[in-house]
């Protein structure tokens, strides 16, 4: 019962950082502003999705899984946001706008 | 090419063998034949490919490549409380409408290729801001909700707790 109330509170944190997120990015007017608000949909809303889905694993086996699957996302994540925005920042484009 | 060129390339290559193995065992889950021979034809393939873009012989020190532990472990949960951290500065700005994004550079006093690339990395996945650029020891940092425009203390305040963690991760 305590192991499916924290899963759904991660589940219901990444829904609300997805939607805040979601929401940002269309509020927001630059491009590397898009970036960190459209990171709270790319980075913590998946994560608090990852951490719920630890918690609720089946078995060990799925927990080393979950695991590695979370940290190839921590890594991989950041990186296509620094590739990104660096191409954005050297053609300064987050000054086309102003 | 030298012997001792020869022996670092075996190294390289070994080390990268071995933990793409490590990584296909924990992934594939099973110790049949099959599997395992399937897993050192693609490790094997890839880390041939790919072993001259891991530990350059400047950096080949167990302390430059090695994670410590205990600290690792802290470190995580230092990440994953300043993700929760700045992701709700981030929710109240997006809701309010009040960031003031800047550009910043400072410098990290990380010694390590590994230490920085892990610095750069926390502070691209932290919500609020993101790192630019990684050249040597500089670092340009796009900060959402700057509060200064002197680079030393936008530094501190950026990256001062995650890079005495990570020093003691790579200590």
């Amino acid at each position: 019962m305590i192991r499916e109330l924290s899963a759904v509170i991660f589940f219901l944190l990444s829904v609300f950082f997805g939607i805040v997120g979601m929401i940002g990015l269309f509020r927001s007017k630059e491009p590397l502003q898009m970036m960190q608000t459209g990171a709270l949909c790319g980075t913590t809303a998946v994560f608090s999705l990852f951490v719920g889905l630890l918690i609720l694993s089946p078995s060990p086996s799925f927990l080393v899984r979950f695991i590695l699957i979370i940290f190839f996302f921590l890594i991989s994540s950041p990186t296509s946001t620094y590739i990104v925005s660096r191409l954005i920042w050297q053609t300064g484009m987050e000054e086309s706008d102003d | 090419m030298n012997k001792a060129g020869l022996l670092w390339n075996f190294i390289r290559f070994s080390l990268t063998f071995l933990f793409l193995m490590g990584v296909w065992i924990l992934l594939s889950g099973s110790f049949t034949l099959y599997s395992l021979l399937m897993g050192i034809a693609g490790t094997a393939l890839i880390s041939l490919i790919t072993y001259k873009i891991f530990i350059p012989s400047h950096q080949a020190s167990a302390r430059y490549l090695i994670a410590h532990p205990l600290f690792l472990i802290w470190y995580l949960l230092v990440m994953i409380y300043l993700l929760y951290k700045s992701s709700f500065h981030t929710c109240k700005a997006v809701f309010t409408g009040t960031s003031t994004p800047r550009i910043v550079h400072f410098r990290t006093r990380l010694r390590s290729d590994a230490a920085r690339m892990l610095l750069s990395l926390s502070i691209t996945i932290t919500p609020g801001t993101i790192c630019l650029d990684l050249n040597d020891d500089h670092l340009s940092v796009h900060w959402l909700l700057a509060d200064t425009s002197h680079n030393k203390e936008s530094g501190e305040k950026i990256k001062g707790f995650l890079e005495r963690t990570i020093g003691r991760v790579f200590a």
